[in-house]
């Protein structure tokens, strides 16, 4: 089997500039990561930290800062509207059940609010005052505080789902770097740059205390970050890489601390306000923590007196540790303390999202979420053509794979051992092209014979044709097929017609759009050459509410809404997007996965739909990160709980292979794994097993065995060396006897023969005849007793194999039932994997160290020593 | 037997008058004993000498004793002055450490020693091991109390020595101990069951009990277990003594003591070994220094954060100070809490202020930094360094205070109890320096130690090969293995290896005007490493000539010293000699610089200095002879010293004879410079211990023992230190000198524990007596020498050819016979033909011989094995006439070479 192992892909990642956890109210368990131009990662925070969808940005957009609203208390107004108990309840309720609001704003000077579904802008407004540095909602979820590059703080009104400018404080001669709300909303603390920390009187707008930091060197210092706890400390931290405690009644610094090396750009506390962790251009991570101290005082008076006792205890702010999680500048950290898995996240200019434990922080080590978006791959193979495409912003970049010689081994020889093939033509790069689209893409697709290339932004898909001038590809022409999307392919209602999936079926016939309003639509393309395009089927099971049902009857397709029946929460509908689709190989079916879990699997040519149970229960709620058709049209769904669930669609129900082996019996190894299968390959040769890929591993799994013992060794190439250390020793070990019988069987030979001669010269000993006809009599005690045991195996005949085997499994290697989910780690920051003929897989990598190198030089450390 | 009666300091018993005792108090550390106790402690000595040497006991143990008289120990310098923190009393002005038993009282501004006070020696004649010292909380007195490997607690005036009050300890030994700092009765200690043996080292695996005495007015102490550890190696209280911290290797130990005696202990096992633990003065703190360099701040002194129970997997907040690159070996905490004090392997004093977490530092403190002590009135910082040194820094200035500096090469990071020179570590010996008489030895890596023995005191460091501090693996520092001075002290040689492959040859030369001494010369790879080296005496009309011998190449080289102008001086191989490829091993200079002695495997060749062409002569004393050690011309007489770890052998060069032999396993020999005496150190008995040594004192004329010392410390080296008032003038008689031969003289004595005792002769009115009985001292040291050890029968091989006193004629036969033995002994190709031999030897053999003697040889052959000193008995003619078939048996029975067996055989063939 051929493995194209590709590094040549050049994705490069946006830096992370804002990390939010949605607010605790809002039981939304997801936390957004907005990168540098403009995109907004939306992360699930429960189990693993799964990356489930992108909101593209503008083209060239840009995002300084993130923020979450979720309103849960009526406001004034409200309370005028409603007044009836019952009223305000049922309009707090419903505050309450909606989903949160996600602002963001940049260098551009323009607010968004995201529509969390259709992952369009809502509203957007002008900040009225330049770049936005930073922006905060205040605890009543009412208003926004924006702090502009003139030097005001403007008020936005985003009660009643609006956002609308309300007022402007007085202006200050430098840039707002950071604004934060004291938690009764009367004041507003700002840190700029020009060295000062302010409290604002949030009422009468006015400056109530300036609080000057002191400079190094004669530029002013920036107070990049200011946070105020709950007890009303307010903390900063500028640009001496210094964190500031400031006592809110005094206005003076209580403590200060030198934490890191360089700039402290980004600070946050959990909820209590127990724990402060900051970070910043010195990309060490460091965590404060309020801890009882003693009074300095009054312990000298204590022990020069002797008599007295240690009284008085106050709180301190200690430096309780660090951990560098980051090669370069920390522009955001996120604790939420309300998750039960309570997680710090981080993320900066090195473009990966950490994440770990905050509670044993810094003793726990982080795990790495890799630089590019690792679901909803940002690839797609042409597996005749042999072409890769890559999405990256709003360009689309085309390569032809390699050839080499043909090798003749099979899969799992190739995967465990490797073997370099004789390439005899490099891969090209063939075609990148930008497209003039208003927002970076959201989806784009490549036919299989590479003819046809789909691509979707937020405002709709568009088809490029693909035209190759001679075979070796030299010139390579692209036209954009004006009349592509048809006009039925989605309702005339629909306000946004961005397509999150597409995928072409393998004959090229038939085009599977899935949009942002959660229709999927099936385009007959067999006509692209005379541009004519038909819309053969709507199937709008994913839009699920009474609205939407009602919205849809009135068009004129078929809408079958097959899970009607399921009863969602607000939230999860609200924000509700289709995160993966799979097409069977055969053109039968499409299968299709949404935000809240539900999987539906279509006919294409046919109106039937068929609604995959929910996954999982309660607490043990999966919803599937990826979906895939196995080469017998059998549904494979891996789950964020890195289980593998397998339907047969023909048979409505579940295989036997997965009704058979639950969660518990999944390979501890396989479930444990920090990152969640983000896609599946076939084989065609191999019909009875799938090959589900992350961004760190490759499982091949075949379905027709028991996932195999819990404890065992996954690792295909772990294992063969454990195996082979394991018979090395047990071949010592036999040698090691054998020579111990045969030498005995000498010594025997050896001890008659002395015995005479000690008979006759015992004048040459030096011992005591006595004592040495005793110590040899011990001797031959002692050597007997290893006789017994050592001489009489290898007549016993010491069953060395199973020895083996024995050991084997006491090492997690069964020896006799062969391996099920066995799994390679060769390949690592893996963006894709996928089979494009017979026993012939692409692997496609970005390695960290590529991605480093297109990153701005980091924070220089000296090194003792070095 | 005789090795374990461990008679050490108190077998001179002598009782200094009152004047001269207050006179030493200042510099010496006295190590009398009151009259009283000497006469209960000698009596056992004397009691089991009588009982072995009843049968042939020929002399008054009276005249034993005042033969002993004539030398006694006169001070005790260097040791090991302690590798923890020192104590501070508790008003500021005093502190104290423990010191070979004894607890040293020193004045905080100037190191000077105010007072020692040696423990109790009631109990036996050598003070018990003191494990603990605290200075006495109480204010109204500057006590301090002792914790001794005897199980008591004693409480002393630190200003006059005297006991106040002791304690015996029911639970043990008390290790580690710390004051309750609220209580000024009570202690908190490490406690170790049983009473050990002193010299048994602390392993890390002995278990200890952390209890809480008390001691009582009454003389009646309380104790309170606490808790257990194995190895505890530090302990530390907190000020509102409640919590108690203890660690041991990756263990720490943190206990809550309420009221009612109620212990909640904690215990948590480090990643990180723990080298360093205090408590903050003011907050919840402990910090914690371990071998990586950091200081951790543990928050976890809070009984509301750890709970009532017993935990040791609760996760406690710290952080950490980090700044050391190796082992942090001690913390301090001011009292004010703000300042933290902490050093290591760095030499670098640090100094933390805790509130803005800015360091200051006091660098170059000349080695590693073991402790800090800071005194009460926080005045001064006393930081105690590896190499044995103690200083004092003034807290306000940093600035030096007051230095107090040991032995350097007694390195203090060992083990407390197991500190011993590491073997091959100190080969340099003893060496004094010509001019100043200070003792000049091994100190760190890298440097030799002037150490001035009489005054105690250090006097000066050079740095012969210079190496990286810190983090450099042990086997790279350079080591010096050789030094020596020419004998007007102008120049000094050095031998510095490292890691034996790099060796080299270093002339240093004395400016008069730094009085410094400074390199001249450097020759790289002399050898293949250098076994001995020796100046020449100056000779008129000749270069200055110095030999080292190689221990790879089996050669000697002579270097001379070559002058250009006026002052440029360097030094030049002369010559290279080899004999028979063996390996030279020690080498000499006779008085005057005329003859050369070189030890080549058991033979000394004789060369002449200024053309090294060919052995002069070959000396060997007898086939068997093992590799010489050491070669020594005896003063400015013309006897050579010639000596192997087992055997001395005396010659006569003006006889070319062997004139006495001493065959006991031997550790040290000296060899005065001037006078002929010297001094040997050898076990008490050839199984004996390391520590059953003894010394004697001998003239180079008789194997009889001028003085014998029973010397329980062991001896690593000796040296005599003459006085500066002796000169070459002021040369004795014969007689004075037998009687009293330390007169103006020091020997000086270095311990495996680094001690330097300091020998003299005794006070005036036991040299008086000692004198008077001059004429039959010769006959009573033989008896001494007897004393020591026992009937020859004992140690049969003791003395194997025994000369007798100054009577010159018997000694010429026995020269006779030695020279037999030396030409049928010595190799035959260097031997003159047989025929120019043959003359000499008949005539020897044809010696008159009468019926009667022959009689009595016979029977003094069957009572071959009774005691030698017995033979000056018989009459001169018989003595002559037994030694020589004695003489031939030996051989015989010693071993067969055939071809000796064959010559003699001839020649008792042609005699007969």
């Amino acid at each position: 089997m051929q493995v194209h192992r590709c590094r040549f892909v050049d994705y490069v990642p946006e830096s992370i500039n804002a990390i939010e956890f949605a607010p605790s109210t809002s039981a939304y368990p997801y936390a957004a990561v907005g990168r540098a131009n403009g995109d907004i990662e939306l992360w699930r925070t429960k189990g693993n930290l799964v990356h489930e969808k992108t909101i593209p940005s503008m083209v060239n957009g840009s995002l300084e800062t993130l923020t979450w609203a979720h309103q849960t208390q009526l406001t004034q107004d409200d309370l005028e509207i409603f007044d009836t108990p019952k009223e305000r309840a049922d309009a707090t309720a419903r505050l309450a059940e909606s989903a949160p609001r996600l602002f963001s704003a940049g260098l551009n000077a323009v607010i968004v609010e995201w529509d969390l579904a259709k992952l369009v802008p809502k509203t957007a407004v002008d900040s009225y005052g330049g770049a936005v540095w930073c922006m905060a909602t205040n605890h009543a979820q009412t208003q926004l505080a924006v702090g502009t590059e003139d030097g005001h703080i403007r008020i936005f009104d985003i009660t009643n789902d609006s956002l609308v400018y309300k007022t402007c404080f007085n202006k200050v001669n430098s840039r707002i770097l950071s604004v934060a709300w004291s938690h009764d909303d009367k004041t507003i603390i700002t840190g700029s740059a020009d060295s000062c920390v302010r409290i604002w009187d949030a009422a009468t707008r006015i400056v109530d205390a300036r609080m000057t930091l002191p400079k190094e060197g004669r530029d002013s210092t920036l107070v990049w970050s200011v946070i105020v706890l709950k007890n009303g400390t307010i903390v900063s931290g500028d640009s001496r890489g210094r964190v500031s405690f400031w006592n809110p009644e005094l206005r003076v610094i209580e403590q200060e601390f030198r934490a890191l090396g360089a700039d402290v750009l980004c600070l946050t506390a959990d909820e209590a306000g127990h724990t402060v962790f900051a970070s910043g251009v010195d990309p060490k991570i460091t965590q404060f923590k309020l801890l009882a101290g003693g009074s300095v005082a009054d312990s000298a008076a204590n022990s020069v007196a002797g008599k007295k006792k240690l009284n008085i205890r106050s709180k301190k702010w200690q430096l309780a540790g660090f951990r560098r999680y980051h090669t370069h500048d920390v522009r955001a950290i996120a604790v939420s303390s309300h998750l039960d898995n309570d997680l710090i996240i981080s993320g900066g200019t090195d473009t990966q999202v950490a994440y770990c434990q905050a509670r044993p922080f810094p003793n726990e080590n982080p795990h790495r979420q890799p630089c590019f978006p690792p679901l909803n791959s940002v690839i797609s193979v042409a597996s005749e053509a042999n072409l890769i495409l890559q999405r990256q912003g709003n360009t689309l970049k085309l390569w032809a794979l390699g050839k080499a010689e043909p090798a003749s081994r099979l899969l799992a020889d190739q995967m465990e051992s490797g073997q370099a093939l004789q390439v005899y033509q490099r891969q090209k790069d063939l075609l990148r092209m930008e497209l003039k689209t208003k927002t970076n893409l959201l989806s784009s697709t490549i036919s299989p014979s590479g003819s046809l290339i789909a691509a979707s932004d937020a405002e709709g898909p568009k088809l490029y044709s693909v035209t190759y001038a001679d075979d070796s590809r030299s010139t390579v022409r692209v036209r954009r097929i004006g009349e592509f999307p048809p006009p039925g392919f989605v309702p005339d209602f629909s306000e946004s017609q961005g397509a999150v999936q597409m995928q072409f079926t393998a004959d090229e016939t038939r085009l599977v759009i899935a949009t942002v309003e959660g229709f999927v639509s099936v385009v007959d393309i067999t006509g692209w050459k005379s541009k004519q395009f038909a819309t053969i089927r709507r199937h709008c099971g994913h839009r699920t509410t009474e609205s939407e049902v009602e919205t849809d009857a009135g068009s004129s397709d078929v809408p079958t809404h097959p899970g009607l029946a399921r009863h969602q929460a607000a939230v999860a509908v609200e924000t509700r997007t289709i995160t993966s689709m799979a097409v069977s190989k055969d053109g039968e079916y499409v299968a299709t996965s949404d935000s809240t879990g539900s999987i539906i699997v279509s006919q294409i040519s046919g109106a039937q739909q068929v609604v995959v149970p929910q996954l999982g229960q309660g607490e043990k709620s999966e919803w599937p990160t990826a979906l895939a058709f196995d080469e017998q049209s059998r549904l494979v769904i891996p789950t964020s709980l890195n289980h593998l669930y397998v339907f047969d669609v023909a048979e409505n129900a579940f295989t036997e292979w997965s009704q058979r082996h639950s969660l518990a019996d999944i390979p501890h190894t396989y479930n444990m794994m920090a990152d969640c299968v983000g896609g599946v390959a076939t084989n065609p040769e191999e019909p009875d097993c799938v090959y589900a890929y992350s961004a760190s591993h490759i499982t091949r799994v075949d379905l027709t065995l028991p996932p195999g013992p819990k404890r065992a060794v996954l690792n295909v190439h772990k294992r063969k060396q454990i195996e082979h250390e394991i018979i090395a020793k047990v071949v010592e070990e036999k040698e090691e006897a054998d020579r111990r019988s045969e030498k005995q069987a000498k010594r025997k030979r050896k001890q008659s023969v002395g015995a005479q001669i000690n008979g006759h010269a015992v004048m040459d000993v030096d011992r005591e005849p006595d004592t040495l006809s005793i110590g040899d009599k011990a001797e031959a005690a002692a050597n007997g007793d290893d006789d017994d045991v050592d001489a009489d195996e290898p007549y016993k005949g010491k069953d060395w194999e199973s020895t083996v085997i024995a050991r084997l499994r006491e090492a997690g290697i069964n020896a006799e039932s062969p391996h099920n989910f066995r799994m390679t780690q060769r390949y690592q920051n893996l963006m894709h994997a996928s089979f494009i003929d017979k026993n012939t897989m692409v692997v496609i990598e970005r390695p960290w160290i590529d991605v480093a190198a297109t990153l701005p030089s980091a924070y220089h450390r000296h090194k003792y020593g070095a | 037997m005789a090795g374990k009666t461990s008679a050490a300091l108190a077998v001179v018993p002598s009782t200094p008058s009152k004047t001269k005792r207050a006179k030493n108090q200042a510099e010496t550390v006295s190590m009398d004993v009151d009259v009283q106790d000497s006469a209960t402690v000698s009596s056992p000595r004397r009691r089991k000498s009588k009982k072995a040497k009843k049968p042939v006991e020929n002399t008054d143990p009276m005249l034993n004793d005042e033969a002993y008289r004539a030398v006694e120990l006169k001070q005790v310098s260097g040791g090991t002055l302690t590798h923890e923190a020192i104590v501070f009393s508790s008003d500021s002005t005093l502190f104290f450490l423990a010191k070979d038993n004894a607890v040293a009282v020193y004045n905080v501004e100037n190191a000077e020693m105010v007072q020692s006070i040696a423990g109790d020696r009631k109990q036996g004649d050598q003070a018990a091991t003191i494990h603990a010292i605290v200075a006495d909380p109480d204010q109204s007195r500057r006590g301090v109390y002792t914790f001794s490997a005897d199980c008591r607690a004693r409480l002393w005036d630190a200003d006059t020595g005297r006991l106040i009050g002791e304690w015996r300890l029911p639970g043990g030994v008390a290790v580690y101990a710390v004051a309750d700092p609220l209580r000024s009765n009570a202690f908190y200690c490490a406690m170790r069951q049983a009473p050990v043996k002193n010299q048994k080292p602390i392993s890390d695996k002995t278990k200890y009990a952390v209890t809480r005495l008390t001691l009582s007015e009454d003389g009646s102490v309380q104790t309170e277990p606490l808790f257990k550890m194995s190895g505890t190696v530090g302990l530390c209280v907190r000020g509102d003594s409640q919590w108690v911290a203890a660690y041991a290797k990756f263990r720490v130990v943190l206990a809550q003591v309420r009221g009612s005696g109620q212990v909640v202990q904690h215990s948590w096992r480090m990643t990180e070994r723990v080298s360093a633990l205090a408590f903050h003065p003011g907050e919840p703190v402990l910090a914690v220094g371990d071998w990586r360099g950091r200081i951790m701040f543990w928050h976890c002194v809070d009984a509301q954060l750890l709970g009532s129970q017993p935990t040791s997997d609760r996760r406690v907040t710290r952080n950490a100070h980090h700044w050391h690159a190796h082992c942090v070996n001690t913390v301090a905490f001011a009292e004010s809490g703000t300042t933290m004090l902490s050093g290591g392997e760095e030499g670098v004093l640090v100094l933390w202020q805790l509130v803005t977490g800015a360091r200051a530092f006091v660098p170059r403190l000349g080695s590693d930094v073991m402790g800090v002590a800071i005194s009460p009135d926080q005045a001064h910082y006393a930081v105690t360094l590896r190499d044995n040194t103690v200083k004092i820094l003034a807290a306000a200035t940093r600035g030096l205070v007051a230095s107090l500096q040991g032995l350097t090469f007694a390195d203090s990071s060992q083990p407390r109890l197991a500190r011993a020179l590491q073997p091959n570590q100190f080969t340099t010996g003893l060496v004094v320096h010509p001019t100043t008489h200070h003792v000049v030895l091994n100190g760190e890596p890298g440097h030799l130690q002037v150490y001035s023995a009489l005054s105690d005191r250090h006097v000066v460091s050079v740095e012969v090969a210079s190496f990286n501090r810190t983090g450099g693996n042990q086997s790279r520092q350079p080591h010096v293995d050789l030094v020596q001075y020419s004998s007007d002290g102008a120049w000094m040689a050095t031998v510095d290896s490292r890691s034996n492959a790099e060796c080299y040859l270093k002339f240093w030369n004395l400016d008069p005007a730094t009085q410094k001494y400074r390199l001249a010369t450097r020759i790289d790879a002399p050898h293949g490493g250098v076994s001995a080296l020796a100046f020449q005496p100056p000779r008129a009309g000749h270069p200055l000539l110095c030999v080292t011998t190689g221990r790879a190449d089996a050669c000697f080289r002579v270097w001379a010293l070559q002058t250009r102008g006026t002052d440029h001086h360097f030094w030049t191989c002369r010559s290279t000699a080899r004999y028979r490829d063996q390996f030279p091993r020690a080498v000499a200079f006779s008085a005057d610089g005329s003859t050369l002695a070189v030890a080549f495997g058991g033979a000394v060749t004789l060369w002449d200095p200024e053309t090294c062409l060919a052995p002069a002569a070959v000396l060997v004393a007898s086939a068997q002879t093992p590799a010489l050690s050491g070669l020594a011309f005896v003063g400015e007489s013309s006897y050579l010293a010639a000596w192997s770890s087992t055997r001395l052998d005396m010659w006569n060069l003006l006889t070319g004879s062997v004139w006495w032999t001493l065959a006991m396993p031997l550790l040290a020999v000296t060899v005065h410079p001037r006078i002929p005496l010297l001094a040997v150190a050898a076990l008490q008995a050839p199984n004996a211990g390391p520590l059953d040594t003894s010394l004697l004192l001998l003239s180079p004329e008789s194997p009889n023992p001028l003085v014998a010392l029973p010397h329980p410390a062991g001896v690593e080296a000796l040296a005599f230190v003459p006085s500066s008032s002796t000169k070459r003038s002021n040369h004795h008689s014969a007689a004075k000198q037998l009687a009293d031969p330390l007169d103006h003289n020091m020997l000086v004595v270095l311990t495996p524990t680094g001690l330097l005792n300091v020998y003299g002769a005794a006070d005036n009115e036991h040299k008086e007596a000692a004198v008077s009985k001059a004429s039959s001292a010769v006959a009573m040291s033989s008896a001494a020498f007897a004393n020591i050890f026992g009937k020859s029968k004992a140690t049969p091989a003791a003395v194997s050819s025994v000369a007798a006193n100054a009577h010159v004629r018997q000694a010429m036969r026995l020269v006779r016979s030695a020279v037999q033995s030396a030409y049928v002994n010595a190799p035959y190709h260097v031997l003159p033909p047989v025929s120019a031999l043959y003359d000499q030897f008949v005539t020897a053999q044809m010696h008159p011989t009468t019926p009667d003697t022959l009689a009595t040889s016979t029977s003094e052959e069957d009572a071959e094995d009774t005691v030698m000193a017995d033979t000056d008995i018989k009459e001169e003619s018989t003595v002559a006439v037994t030694s020589r078939p004695a003489t031939v048996d030996d051989l015989w029975s010693e071993a067969n070479p055939d071809f000796i067996q064959s010559i003699c055989s001839g020649f008792q063939a042609k005699t007969s």
